[in-house]
């Protein structure tokens, strides 16, 4: 059997080491702690390297290859995956699903006994579960770990996932974009990654990732030796999950009519019915139609929902991916004939609407031995392998070098001292290849000034207020009696991974400075540490609202601008202190209707002043529309003239008693 | 296509769960994820117009369109017609099959390209009759069928390969004696097997091929509907649509149970709901009496092989039932062993098969096997002869179970009349002495006999077993010339014809459905003559 080469190299985990024959060309390889976590909106999969450097996927004790991204939280316990799927039908209010799209937020949107938990604590113990389950069986050293990140997150939300990853009590020797993780794992089938295929011609892909709740989407160019993302973007708030919501109002919307309740009022069946809609949607894939099983209180119906009825409610969804897709190739400046293959990545791009529509597109059909939800594990696990032979000071199987490119522009605030608006000026801008560096001048305002502030933005728009605040740097140590000014010379350098380190110094004579960034959102080093200690052993709801309680009362925040102390530590990942008030506001989502608060959608107060500003529109208006009306009427008929009033434009008292009409002869 | 290029693939055609492995260029074998992203396919189809839809969202649509889903077809191998029509239809368990077998075909396809030759498994308890319908099956899919193997023969040789028998270096290994325990989803099979070096030899085996983990469910289904009915007077099995809603929940909370101590299932029918809370010491105690099967017919193997528990070296766990914790302490608290799962329990079949595929293609190239596999018959082989003595029929047995293969057995008989004209062989399969307890699988006729052939003229019946469960039967009568070599077709089988029809129809080369008939050509019908033991 040596000698011809099979097409695909899929490979489920074999619980033992084999014995016996191995890949001839592989150097011998010890057995790879390299791990490879896709922690998705909907599922997490994990995969790992094998001993002939293969990757292969894990599956847990029940036999399953991808675990809901759902935690259900008992007073004593968590439980996560199907057996939190069942607990959360009998109780919603105790679960928290698709908590990876707040990410970013201050927390997750909808609150678990009575408090809102960060996003990153509830991540947190899914991936500690998930890592538990691999950990288990023979000791060894400690598992390395890859974490895949959508390429439309931007730093905040990176960092939340970070921040997860540390709580967890994971090793993480580094991140990759979801797409390249992709286009990894597709090299790996190609044969991209053995010796053998040191001379295969490079190819063009288009990755499409439409995952649970994020799309991302980019053309890579796969070589021996270097994989590189011609171009990225993505939309962070589309995934297959919004499909299940559409399908799911719709249905709401067919029962209510016929029934007149609607499903939605309550949270038990709403969760139901959007579960029913996900399976519905699944059907819809291998079907033409579905039944979907929709109960209220008294009332029961099966509703049927064609495929075709399926594309047009979702249409404007798809046309949203289709935008993404388009914008791929205008940014990699490309025409699609150049595109060799495209890869299908995340269970949502087996609905036939998005598989039809990139046919139609690029001419293509996804590759097929590249498994949608396993593609991202499988090339984070590989890039863990190479990160970790270089950590380890080995030569890898393959030398592989990651080009990304940034996803976000990074700018930095600026105060127009005519219009004193806030306007964000670029430094990196987006598609900007990575590891990158820039450097901007600032300058003092003021004599003798020992310390200045820069606030980092991220984000597209020249407003400033339209952008995320990233963080804050405090650069301080400035010598005394500096003139204002005095121009400063700040460098900025993003590595592949996305971290962003930061340097100053005087421009006149290249003194250093010190520089501290602290980030505007997210979760300090300490309250991360604490939560870490507090996840170490097995806990429920109760530890954590304990944890919640004693933690709430702190000392203000560090206030921005006065110098530092002491000598800030020169760690430009430090995070900030959560400062108060400076919370984005979030949207109301579908799914987080919250019976406890029994309001559904906004009440919106107005003010006194608003009332009476609208009410005198009223009077105004509606005087103004009956003088209008009046005039009108004279000029057609003046002997209504009742009032006499002195009209301009009309003549004077109308003849008395003069014939209704008074057209000329 | 070179021969080189033959992926080796094997199939586990289980009753509820199917699955696909094929050997990679490293020699380890491998599972094919399905279209959908499962390790597993439910064997399960759905009739939606000319559709025929496989996999999870047949199962799915048990739900929702009972009435036009065929499941287990599988424990209906053997008979003429599946028990229900499908869209008003009717078609043989084994149509059934081939459209499960078309679709993990393709779906394989779609990564290792096409590919035609496979081996299929089957229970070791599977007789003559239902090993044909799967070969049958196999054909109408478009396979060229290699081999059919017994399941726990397939999960010794992947347990096998894993522990390094397999390896070429030719260590000569101590024998290894080994009790696999199957508990699929719908058929039980357990079998004591001896592994010597590369030589794989079942030593007994035995099962219930209406015994499964679908079984466990439907304890959970009963359960769960007499509480409703408590409360509501209601019961919710009536509407095919709720039981199957209600069968799905119980299969998932089965499963849930098998993680944690206790579960909520709820129902709901004719706008009454309710939540019944199961815990696992309650789900043990409902399905007690299943496990007390398994544990028998375990016992009784093991006696049947002539070992004791400490004469086994391993215990092995295969199908997705025995994730169950109670298996695995019922198996440790008989047997004293620790139950081993290194295989993955719904994957071990597969990859034995495949394995055995590779061998089968790596000898079909010429070179030296690296496994021989000997399998034993499951059933005793007969001939239905009159007791001189009592007159009555008794089933005389030529080949007894449990007797390795291949194996020819002749045993000698005498006419009964003078002046007999024709004698008639009745083949039966089973272990009862009584022929009327036993499964009839074949007869034939010798004709023309001369006139003057005396009563009491010997007779010779000579059965050849083969490996893959063929068997020929040889019939010559002492003084003459006559001989009759007969290889047993069943009653039941679908015509050659037939099955070209349906492979058309499945592979969807032609559109029309064949016929499907409840009468079968009956085979010759016997002369005057019988046969004296």
């Amino acid at each position: 059997m040596g000698g011809s080469r099979l097409q695909s190299k899929f490979y489920s985990h074999p619980s033992r080491p084999l014995p016996g024959r191995r890949h001839p060309s592989a150097p011998p390889m010890p057995s790879s702690r390299a791990v490879g976590i896709d922690l998705g909106t909907s599922c997490v999969a994990l995969a790992r390297i094998d001993e002939v450097g293969r990757s292969g996927m894990i599956r847990n004790a029940q036999g399953d290859l991808l675990l809901e991204s759902i935690v259900y939280f008992e007073d004593e316990e968590l439980l996560f995956a199907r057996p939190a799927k069942q607990a959360a039908a009998a109780q919603p209010n105790r679960a928290a699903e698709y908590v990876k799209r707040d990410f970013g937020q201050t927390a997750y949107s909808r609150a678990i006994g009575g408090e809102l938990l960060p996003a990153e604590v509830i991540e947190a113990c899914l991936l500690k579960k998930v890592y538990g389950e691999i950990t288990t069986g023979p000791p060894g050293p400690p598992p390395a770990v890859v974490l895949s990140v959508p390429a439309s997150f931007n730093q905040t939300q990176r960092k939340a996932l970070l921040d997860a990853a540390q709580i967890a009590g994971l090793d993480i020797v580094g991140t990759i974009n979801d797409p390249l993780a992709a286009a990894l794992a597709f090299a790996e089938i190609q044969g991209y990654l053995t010796p053998g295929g040191a001379d295969k011609p490079g190819c063009r892909v288009l990755v499409f990732d439409l995952g649970g709740g994020t799309l991302d989407a980019g053309i890579i160019e796969i070589k021996p030796g270097i994989i590189r993302a011609l171009s990225v973007v993505g939309d962070a708030r589309l995934g297959g999950r919004d499909w299940d919501l559409r399908l799911a109002d719709h249905l709401a919307e067919q029962f209510a009519n016929q029934f007149g309740e609607d499903p939605r009022y309550d949270m038990k069946s709403v969760r139901r019915l959007v579960e029913n809609a996900a399976e519905a949607k699944h059907t819809l894939t291998a079907r033409l139609q579905a039944r979907v099983h929709i109960e209220r209180q008294s009332h029961s119906a099966d509703i049927t929902i064609t495929r075709q009825a399926f594309e047009d409610i979702t249409a404007d969804l798809l046309a949203r991916a289709k935008a993404v897709a388009e914008a791929a190739l205008s940014q990699a400046a490309m025409a699609w004939p150049d595109v060799a293959h495209l890869l299908l990545v995340g269970g949502a791009t087996r609905m036939s609407m998005i598989c039809r529509m990139l046919e139609t597109l690029t001419g293509l059909k996804g590759v097929a031995n590249l498994h949608p939800e396993e593609a991202v594990a499988r090339g984070a696990a590989l890039r863990a392998a190479s990160l970790l032979a270089a950590r380890e000071g080995r030569a890898s199987t393959v030398p592989l070098e990651l080009v990304d490119l940034t996803t976000h522009s990074l700018g930095l605030e600026w105060s127009d001292p005519q219009t004193k608006r806030s306007e964000n000026v670029v430094i990196v801008t987006r598609g900007t290849q990575l590891p990158c560096g820039t450097s901007s001048k600032l300058a003092t305002t003021a004599d003798d000034q020992r310390s200045l502030t820069v606030q980092l933005l991220e984000g597209e728009s020249r407003k400033a207020a339209e952008c995320t605040r990233v963080a804050e740097l405090t650069i301080s140590g400035l010598p005394g009696n500096l003139p204002k000014g005095t121009p400063i010379e700040v460098h900025y350098q993003l590595t592949v991974d996305r971290r962003l380190q930061v340097k100053a110094q005087l421009a006149t004579n290249n003194a250093p400075l010190s520089v501290e960034a602290r980030r505007n959102l997210g979760l300090s080093v300490d309250q991360v540490n604490q939560w870490k200690k507090l996840l170490a052993s097995e806990v429920g709801l109760k530890a954590v609202l304990a944890h919640l309680a004693s933690h709430k009362d702190r000392g203000p925040a560090l206030p921005v601008g006065e110098p530092a102390l002491e000598p800030p530590s020169h760690d430009p990942h430090e995070p900030a202190e959560l400062p108060m008030g400076q919370l984005v506001p979030r949207q109301v989502d579908f799914d987080e209707i919250d019976a406890a608060i029994g309001v559904r959608g906004r009440s919106r107060k107005s003010s006194p002043r608003q009332m009476a500003i609208m009410l005198g529109g009223y009077v105004v208006f509606s005087v103004l529309g009956l003088l209008i009306g009046y005039y009108i009427l004279m000029f057609i008929e003046p002997s209504y003239n009742w009032y006499h009033l002195p009209l301009p434009g009309l003549g004077g008292d109308p003849p008395a008693g003069g014939a209704a009409s008074t057209v000329p002869r | 296509m070179t021969e080189d290029n033959t992926p080796a693939v094997g199939i586990d055609l289980g009753t509820t769960y199917s699955a696909v492995a094929y050997i990679d260029d490293t020699g380890r074998p491998i599972t094919l994820v399905n279209a959908e992203g499962d390790l597993v396919t439910p064997s399960v189809v759905l009739f939606e117009g000319d559709l025929a839809v496989v996999g999870k969202e047949a199962l799915k649509a048990i739900a929702t369109e009972a009435e036009h889903v065929a499941q287990c077809a599988k424990r209906e191998l053997g008979d003429r017609t599946f028990h229900k029509p499908l869209l008003g239809r009717k078609y043989p368990p084994e149509a059934l099959q081939a459209f499960v077998l078309n679709k993990l075909r393709q779906d394989a396809a779609r990564q290792i390209g096409d590919f035609k030759k496979v081996v299929i498994t089957v229970p070791a308890y599977f007789d003559e009759v239902r090993r044909k319908a799967t070969q049958d099956a196999g054909y109408m899919a478009g396979f060229e069928v290699l081999d059919i193997i017994n399941e726990p023969t397939a999960a010794a040789i992947a347990h096998g390969f894993l522990k390094g028998f397999l390896n070429k270096q030719g260590e000569s290994n101590a024998p290894r004696k080994l009790l696999v325990y199957d508990l699929g989803g719908g058929t039980f099979d357990v079998t004591v097997m001896e592994i010597r070096g590369n030589e794989f030899l079942a030593l007994a085996t035995d099962g219930d091929v209406q015994l499964g983990g679908q079984d466990f469910d439907m304890r959970l289904v009963d359960y769960v509907a007499q509480e409703f009915m408590r409360t509501y007077q209601l019961d919710p099995r009536e509407d095919p649509n709720t039981a199957g809603r209600l069968w799905r929940e119980c299969e998932d909370a089965k499963r849930t149970l098998s993680a944690r101590a206790k579960v909520s299932i709820s129902c709901d029918y004719k706008s009454q709901a309710t939540r019944v809370e199961v815990t696992r010491e309650k789900f043990e105690e409902l399905t007690q009496d299943l496990l007390n099967r398994t544990q028998f017919t375990t016992k009784q193997t093991l006696q049947a092989a002539g070992l004791t528990w400490n004469d086994l070296d391993y215990v092995l766990l295969v199908g997705g039932s025995t994730r169950m914790p109670m298996v695995a302490k019922m198996l440790r608290q008989l047997s004293g062993k620790e139950p081993d799962a290194s295989v993955a329990v719904d994957e071990a079949v597969a990859h034995g098969a495949a394995l055995h595929a590779g061998i089968i293609l790596a000898r079909n190239r010429g070179e030296a096997p690296s496994v021989v596999v000997r399998n034993v018959n499951s059933h005793s082989l007969g001939v239905v002869a009159t007791d001189a003595r009592t007159q009555r029929k008794r089933n005389a047995i030529l080949i007894p179970r449990n007797t390795a293969l291949p194996v020819t057995a002749r045993r000698v008989f005498r006419t009964q009349n003078a002046g007999q004209q024709s004698i008639l062989v009745r083949i039966v399969e089973g272990e009862s002495a009584t022929p009327a307890d036993c499964t009839p699988i074949g007869r034939c006729v010798v004709r023309d006999l001369p006139r003057d052939l005396p009563a009491q003229t010997p007779i010779e019946v000579r059965f050849s077993y083969q490996e893959n469960g063929r068997l020929t039967v040889h019939v010559s009568v002492a003084g003459t010339q006559h001989e009759l070599k007969h290889e047993l077709a069943r009653d039941n089988t679908l015509t050659q014809e037939q099955l070209d029809a349906w492979r058309l129809y499945i592979l969807g080369q032609q559109a029309e459905q064949p016929e499907v008939t409840d009468d079968y050509k009956p085979m010759e019908e016997g002369g005057s003559g019988s046969i004296t033991m």
